[in-house]
């Protein structure tokens, strides 16, 4: 059982998210039935689900909830801020109810009695109103048919046929047939095995969707069928139930026959309502097929990981395949390649995920912190289809949270402030997100005070990070931004100013290759822009020699290549060089890797980006392009930053992939150290 | 009359210059021959760099170096004997170049004699416990997840050696 509710704990997770995301773009658009009615759905599988699963205090939590909705669905009553918090609230409070010590928890058992009451005041205050807006609105039953036939390994997953009959009572009135004729001898019956099947006829004013949801979590565990019979009721009926009672043969209804019986009763035949439900109960069978299902991270790990290895050994197979000059090989081995190439896309497409998975946690924030420091914000977003490796997706959450901190609490100014500097009232913050390349960029733009490099010089110099003389560049004072313990804060507020982040976060950046850049005019704004890589498991590479031995240089960090002389850099003075008017440093990597052998006299000038300098890397010669599966060297090497990981080429032979910042950081240290 | 033989472990044997070890057998997943090693630079010299085992990349120690003995001369007899390993409560494999490997054997526990606590070659916190085979060769039991993952303190001594 605990399978099935961690199961559930997976789904609820989500269903609170999206109810979450629903929720906040209700907030600007509160007329917007479409939403209104998502958010109610979503709390309805909640509660559905949680009472199949023994979740009692979801359940009875979101029957409350959705009271309120369903008020509000009926037009009874407009959604105003007090809901939206009180909403928000429960959201809140949802999250600690999947926890497991919920039902336990005095805190949690404390907020949904608080809740609780929160929400039936609420509703309670509705009801005036209910009076004023009602319209004399008839209570329009309706009658269907219900074939309920649970497969006879319903159990298997834990559900209880007869919750779900509970719930088919509370929907109106009912009339039910329980169905035994299936019950086997008593030598086979297997006591984990359902053989009971119902029917129903149920008279409800609720919609034909209301009944398929009681049983949306069995859907594909049961025969199901839902029939509208008839505009109105039946089971007060007495003909219709002299007539039923006399098709009731202890087996399965002819539907057909009790529709016709009904229509007999009514002058207009529902034929054209039966066929429309018949339609929506297909689509909505066919949709739940198609649409997604879950997969254990890990699993898709190991795929990924033998992706990789069938990449690896089709490389083998092509040299071999050059060797033979066989034709017919020839042949096969490209159409090896050529589906090796779609599943390796395929399985790449698999672990990218959508950045919108993480703009709801961003809205949420913003909205709860422009609250709490009194200022008037909008968020806009674009792009946040754009997809990314769901480990990166990871990594960079908790940075552009602290980006878009920072701009709440530093960046946008209050309200008195902006007016006086005749922008408008409302602050603007927007997220950005573009594929470029193998990166995604995603910007984090504001329209507040901008950061003020002359306040940043003197606190650096204030906290001895720079020389009291330097004059610095725009450009370069930006960059102190990062400096381990910066802050222009002025006070430290409960979320930000203690001089922890640029610094972390810009070293986040870099362990996953990517990059951080910041854009910034006073009293204009500030834009924050990550560039990370779409995935952390292929590199795009150039493949490179020293001593024979192949290293991989990942292309993104690659400004230009240049081929040089040995002399002319043996003869440079404190290493560095000058390339085209500019003065490039530089090492040889054969003397600080400690690689045996000698340079030739013609050598590969590779220059790497390195912060917003360029950096020479001398290597013996270039291979060419080469796009490598990363396999990391393993926890033994986890302090060994330089080298990311190590690549199988296709004759087996391995390659090493050097992190270009680790390693000049590593260098540069290491000059430092000696100079001192 | 029968001896009650009470908790039997196996253990693989390997050997290492001179001296005979042993490691609990459900810590070894299998023995390779020598495969052509890649170095990784600026790494500690008894990691002696990585190979490609079918795909995967192993990371290969050089035991003897890490056990302060000089380091292992690769001959038709050395293999790597491939061990899983904790760190950070993740199982992770590392390759363990030894000169020879030995044979399987099976011991209960009152074979095993205690580690020898003073004057001994080893770091003794490394071995579980002895034992002196019918050839009266002495066996020293090693702890797999400590031999491995103590690296910072096998490292010093190794330097020390080397000074």
């Amino acid at each position: 059982m605990d399978e099935f509710r961690k199961k559930f704990i997976e789904e609820a997770t989500d269903l609170i998210n999206a109810l979450e995301s629903a929720v906040l773009v209700l907030e600007g658009n509160s007329q917007n039935e479409e939403l209104i009615n998502e958010v109610f759905r979503i709390m309805h599988s909640l509660k559905g689900g949680g009472a199949m699963f023994g979740f009692v205090m979801i359940s009875d939590f979101t029957h409350n909830l959705e009271n309120i909705y369903d008020e509000i669905r009926n037009g009874k009553k407009k959604i105003t801020k007090e809901l939206l918090d009180i909403t928000f609230n429960s959201v809140d409070h949802l999250r600690s109810l999947i926890k497991p010590d919920a039902e336990t928890n005095s805190d949690t058992l404390q907020k949904q009695k608080s809740l609780i009451a929160e929400i039936v005041s609420y509703i309670g205050g509705v009801q005036k109103s209910v009076v004023e807006n009602i319209t004399n609105k008839e209570t329009a039953n309706s009658s269907y048919y219900i074939l309920f036939k649970p497969h006879v390994d319903i159990f298997d997953n834990g559900t209880n046929p007869l919750f779900l009959i509970d719930d088919v009572f509370e929907l109106g009135e009912v009339k039910r047939f329980i169905r035994t004729q299936d019950i086997p001898e008593l030598g086979r019956f297997e006591y984990d095995k359902c053989y009971v099947y119902w029917e129903f006829i149920l008279q409800t004013e609720e919609d034909i969707s209301e009944i398929t949801d009681v049983f949306m979590f069995v859907e594909d565990d049961c025969e199901l069928e839902v029939v509208k019979l008839y505009d109105g009721e039946l089971l007060s009926n007495d003909k219709f139930l002299t007539l039923l009672e006399s098709l009731d043969n202890n087996s399965r209804f002819d539907v057909e026959e009790i529709k016709t019986i009904a229509s007999d009763l009514s002058a207009k035949p529902q034929e054209r309502d039966v066929q429309a439900v018949k339609n929506k109960i297909n689509k909505f069978s066919k949709e739940s097929e198609i649409t997604s299902i879950r997969i254990a991270t890990e699993k898709i790990d190991t795929y990924m990981n033998l992706v990789s290895e069938l990449v690896t050994s089709l490389a083998g197979l092509k040299l071999l395949t050059e060797k033979i000059k066989d034709e017919s090989l020839t042949q096969i081995t490209e159409n090896i390649e050529n589906i090796t190439e779609q599943i390796r896309d395929n399985a790449l497409s698999i672990t990218l995920i959508p950045i919108e998975n993480t703009v709801i946690r961003f809205r949420r924030l913003i909205r709860d912190l422009s609250a709490d420091f009194n200022k008037n914000i909008e968020f806009t977003t674009e792009g946040t289809e754009t997809t990314i490796d769901k480990t990166l997706l990871q990594i960079i959450t908790d940075p552009l949270m602290h980006i878009i901190r920072n701009s709440i609490d530093h960046g946008i100014e209050s309200v008195e402030e902006r007016i006086k500097n005749g922008k408008s009232a409302k602050g603007q913050i927007k997220l950005r997100a573009y594929h470029s390349g193998s990166n995604v960029h995603i910007e984090v733009e504001d329209d507040g005070k901008g950061l003020d490099i002359n306040k940043i010089i003197t606190k650096a110099k204030e906290k001895d990070l720079i020389s009291k003389e330097a004059v610095l560049s725009k450009e370069d004072a930006v960059k102190l931004i990062f400096q381990p313990g910066f802050s222009t804060a002025d006070h430290v507020t409960g979320v930000s100013g203690r001089g922890v982040g640029m610094d972390v976060l810009r070293r986040k950046m870099f362990d996953v290759r990517g990059d951080i850049f910041v854009d910034t005019e006073i009293n204009k704004g500030t834009k924050i822009t990550l560039k990370v890589p779409l995935t952390l498991s292929i590199v795009d590479g150039l493949l490179v020699t020293l001593s024979n031995k192949l290293y991989i240089i990942p292309l993104t960090s690659i400004a230009r290549i240049k081929e040089l002389k040995y002399e002319f850099l043996k003869n440079t003075k404190r290493n560095i060089a000058e390339i085209d008017g500019s003065q490039i440093p530089f090492y040889f990597l054969r003397e600080e890797l400690d690689i045996d052998g000698d340079y030739e006299d013609e050598v590969k000038f590779i220059m790497v980006k390195y912060q917003s300098n360029y950096v020479g890397l001398v290597f013996d010669a270039i291979i060419g392009e080469y796009q490598a599966v990363l396999k990391p060297l393993g926890k033994l090497y986890k302090k060994h930053e330089i080298i990311s990981g190590a690549s199988i080429l296709g004759d087996g032979t391995v390659a090493l992939v050097l992190d270009t910042n680790k390693l000049i950081q590593r260098f540069s240290d290491e000059i430092t150290i000696v100079n001192n | 009359m029968e001896e009650i033989i009470k908790n039997t472990e196996t253990y693989l044997t390997f050997r290492l210059g001179d001296e005979v070890f042993a490691a609990n057998i459900k810590k070894a997943i299998n023995i390779i021959e020598m495969l052509e090693i890649t170095e990784v630079p600026r790494s500690p010299e008894y990691m002696r760099g990585i190979v490609n085992v079918r795909g995967s990349v192993l990371p290969v120690i050089d035991t003897k170096m890490k056990f302060g003995m000089p380091p292992t001369e690769i001959t038709k007899n050395t293999v790597i004997v491939t061990f899983a390993i904790e760190i950070e409560g993740e199982e992770t494999h590392v390759g363990a170049m030894v000169d020879e490997p030995g044979s399987v054997i099976e011991l209960s526990e009152n074979q095993i004699s205690p580690p020898p606590n003073i004057g001994a070659k080893y770091k003794s916190e490394l071995i579980v416990g002895t034992y002196k085979d019918e050839n009266e060769q002495f066996i020293m039991i090693l702890d797999i997840d400590k031999v491995f993952t103590l690296d910072e303190l096998l490292e010093i001594e190794v330097k020390v050696k080397q000074e």
